[in-house]
C-alpha cells in the first residue's frame, strides 16, 4: 500500500512537474507557434515577482503568488507590444529574439537580485506513511496543475474569447475580415501564455533555490511535453506529461535522476519518429474513426 | 455618389509588391442590387475584393461605403461597418466547429441589434445541412457544405453588403443553383445587396443581375442583367476563356 502510494506520489509529483512547466509554453509555442526561448526566464520573473514581494512588502504567499504572476503579465504584455508582435508568422526569427530577451533577463536578474536570493518556506507540512514523509504542498500542485489545465481547456476549446484566438492564429486576414481585432487577440493570448509560465513560476518559488536561472530547470521539460503534446497542446498535454512522467519517475526510481532525464529524451525522440503529430494527433485520429 | 448608393469604387488601383494587378477601377453598387464582376483567371476579381475588404492596401483610388471614406480602414472596423465576406476557397477555420465559425463575427461584436438565436435558427433554415453538422469539424464539410458554411458565417451579423468570391467554384451544379436561389431570394425578400465574382455562366444568368467584365485589371464591359438573362446571352457576351 504505502509502497503503491509512493510509486504515485512521485508520478504525481513528475506529472505536476511537466505540466506546469509546459503550461506557458502550449499556449505560446503550442498555439501561437512563436519558439519562446524565454520561457524559462517568464517563469523566473514569476518566481522572483513572488519571493521579492513576500519578503519586501511581507505579503502572505497566495497575495505574494498573484502579485507574481501579475507582474510576469506585465513583462509578457511589454514584450509583445515592442517586440513579439512583429514576429508573428516568423519562428525562425523568433528563436533568435527570444533566446536575446533570454539572456537579458536572465543577466539582469544577476545584477539586480546577486547570484541567489533568500527564499520561502514551502507551506502546508508534511505528512508521515510508513516510513516515508511526503509533502502536502507537492500533492496540492498535482491537483492544482490539473485545475489549470482544465480551465485553460474551457478557456481555449469552449468560450467565444477561445473560439477567437483559434481562429485568428489559423488565419489571421480571414478572422480580420469577419471583424476580429487581430492585435488584441494576440496580445491577449501572448498574455496569456506569459501569465501561466508565470503562475508556474510563482507555484514553484517556495520550493526551489532562487536563482536567475531558475527558470531553466523549466525549460526543456517544458519544450519536450508540448512537442509530445502536438498540434492540438490542451488535448495532448495530459497524456504526454503522464507518459513522460512515467518514464521519469520508473527509470529514476531504478536508477539515478540522470539516466531517468536521459530516458525521457529517449522516449521523446521515440514519439517523434512514431507519433510525428504527437500524442493530441494520436486522439484526434482515433475520435474520428 | 446615387441616392441608393451603398459602394462606390473611384478610380482604385492595388496589387502585389511592385506588380499593380488592379488599374483605375470605378463601378457602385446600390443598395438592394446584385452586381456580378466576371472575368478569366489572373484577370484581378479577387484582389479586388481583397482591397475592398481592407486585406490589401489601396495604391491609388478610394472606396466608399455608405457615404465614409474607408480606403484606409482596417478588415474588421470594415466588417464591424456592414460588409460580410465569402473568401474564394471559404477560408473555413478548420479548428473551429461549423457553429462556431458561423457565430464567430458575432464574437466580435459587443452587441447585436437583433436576437442572435433567432438569426441562427434563421440561418439554419436556410441551410438545413449546417444545422445537422453543427458540432462536426468546419474541414470535416464537404466542398458544397463549406460554401453554404461561408454564406452562413457572412449572413449571421445581418450585413448591408455581402462579397462572395467564386461561390461556384469547385461545387456540383445542383448546390450552385441553391446558392443562387437562395441569394436572389434575399436580394429580392430582405433587400440584401450582393457584388459576385464569377465565372460560373449559369450562376451569372440565374442572379439576373447587372455584371461587369474585367480583363488585366481593367473594367472592359458594364452589361444590364436583360442582356445575360440566359446562358446562351452570356456566354457570348461575356467570352471567358475558360
Amino acid at each position: 500500500m504505502v509502497f503503491l502510494f509512493n510509486i504515485f506520489y512521485q508520478l504525481g509529483d513528475s506529472l505536476a512537474f511537466l505540466l506546469l512547466a509546459a503550461i506557458g509554453l502550449a499556449v505560446i509555442f503550442g498555439m501561437m507557434k512563436i519558439i519562446n526561448l524565454a520561457h524559462g526566464e517568464f517563469i523566473t520573473v514569476g518566481a522572483y515577482g513572488t519571493v521579492v514581494s513576500g519578503k519586501v512588502l511581507n505579503l502572505p504567499l497566495p497575495i505574494a503568488m498573484a502579485f507574481g504572476v501579475l507582474v510576469t503579465v506585465i513583462f509578457g504584455l511589454i514584450l509583445e507590444k515592442f517586440i513579439i508582435r512583429y514576429l508573428y508568422g516568423r519562428p525562425l526569427d523568433s528563436v533568435v529574439a527570444t533566446w536575446g530577451i533570454s539572456l537579458i533577463v536572465s543577466q539582469s536578474f544577476l545584477v539586480i537580485f546577486g547570484p541567489s536570493y533568500e527564499g520561502l518556506q514551502t507551506p502546508m507540512g508534511n505528512f508521515q506513511l510508513g516510513e516515508f514523509s511526503y509533502s502536502e504542498y507537492r500533492i496540492f500542485l498535482i491537483f492544482f496543475a490539473l485545475f489549470l489545465l482544465s480551465l485553460l481547456y474551457y478557456l481555449f476549446m469552449k468560450t467565444s474569447f477561445g473560439t477567437l484566438a483559434r481562429a485568428t492564429i489559423e488565419n489571421p486576414s480571414i478572422s480580420s475580415s469577419m471583424g476580429v481585432d487581430v492585435k488584441s487577440v494576440y496580445t491577449a493570448t501572448f498574455a496569456i501564455g506569459a501569465g501561466l509560465a508565470g503562475v508556474t513560476g510563482a507555484l514553484y518559488a517556495p520550493t526551489m533555490t532562487i536563482v536567475p536561472s531558475i527558470g531553466q530547470a523549466f525549460i526543456v521539460s517544458a519544450f519536450i511535453t508540448v512537442v509530445t503534446a502536438g498540434a492540438s497542446p490542451f488535448v495532448g498535454l495530459v497524456p504526454a506529461a503522464a507518459f513522460l512522467g512515467t518514464v521519469q519517475t520508473s527509470v529514476t526510481f531504478f536508477y539515478k535522476s540522470t539516466i531517468g532525464l536521459i530516458a525521457i529524451l529517449c522516449a521523446v525522440i521515440l514519439i517523434i519518429r512514431y507519433l510525428p503529430n504527437g500524442f493530441s494527433g494520436l486522439i484526434l485520429k482515433t475520435r474520428s474513426k | 455618389m446615387t441616392k441608393n448608393s451603398l459602394l462606390k469604387i473611384e478610380n482604385l488601383s492595388s496589387g502585389y509588391g511592385s506588380t499593380i494587378i488592379v488599374n483605375n477601377f470605378s463601378f457602385e453598387v446600390n443598395k438592394g442590387e446584385i452586381l456580378a464582376i466576371t472575368g478569366s483567371n489572373g484577370m484581378g476579381k479577387t484582389t479586388l475584393m481583397k482591397t475592398i475588404m481592407g486585406l490589401l492596401e489601396a495604391r491609388e483610388g478610394k472606396i466608399s461605403f455608405k457615404e465614409e471614406d474607408i480606403t484606409n480602414s482596417s478588415p474588421d472596423y470594415r466588417s464591424k461597418s456592414g460588409i460580410g465576406y465569402v473568401p474564394q476557397g471559404r477560408e473555413i477555420f478548420s479548428a473551429l466547429t461549423v457553429e462556431q465559425n458561423i457565430m464567430l463575427p458575432v464574437y466580435t461584436r459587443k452587441k447585436m441589434s437583433f436576437n442572435v438565436n433567432d438569426k441562427l435558427e434563421e440561418i439554419y433554415s436556410l441551410f438545413p445541412i449546417l444545422k445537422e453538422k453543427r458540432s462536426a469539424n468546419g474541414s470535416s464539410l464537404s466542398g458544397g457544405q463549406q460554401q453554404q458554411l461561408a454564406i452562413a458565417r457572412a449572413l449571421i451579423f445581418d450585413p448591408e453588403i455581402i462579397i462572395l468570391d467564386e461561390p461556384a467554384e469547385g461545387i456540383q451544379p445542383s448546390i450552385v443553383s441553391f446558392i443562387g436561389k437562395i441569394l436572389t431570394d434575399l436580394s429580392k425578400n430582405l433587400k440584401k445587396t450582393f457584388i459576385v465574382v464569377e465565372q460560373n455562366i449559369s450562376l451569372i444568368s440565374q442572379l439576373n443581375s447587372d455584371c461587369i467584365l474585367v480583363e488585366k485589371g481593367i473594367l472592359t464591359k458594364k452589361l444590364k442583367s436583360s442582356e445575360i438573362n440566359t446562358v446562351e446571352k452570356a456566354r457570348n457576351l461575356l467570352s471567358l476563356h475558360n
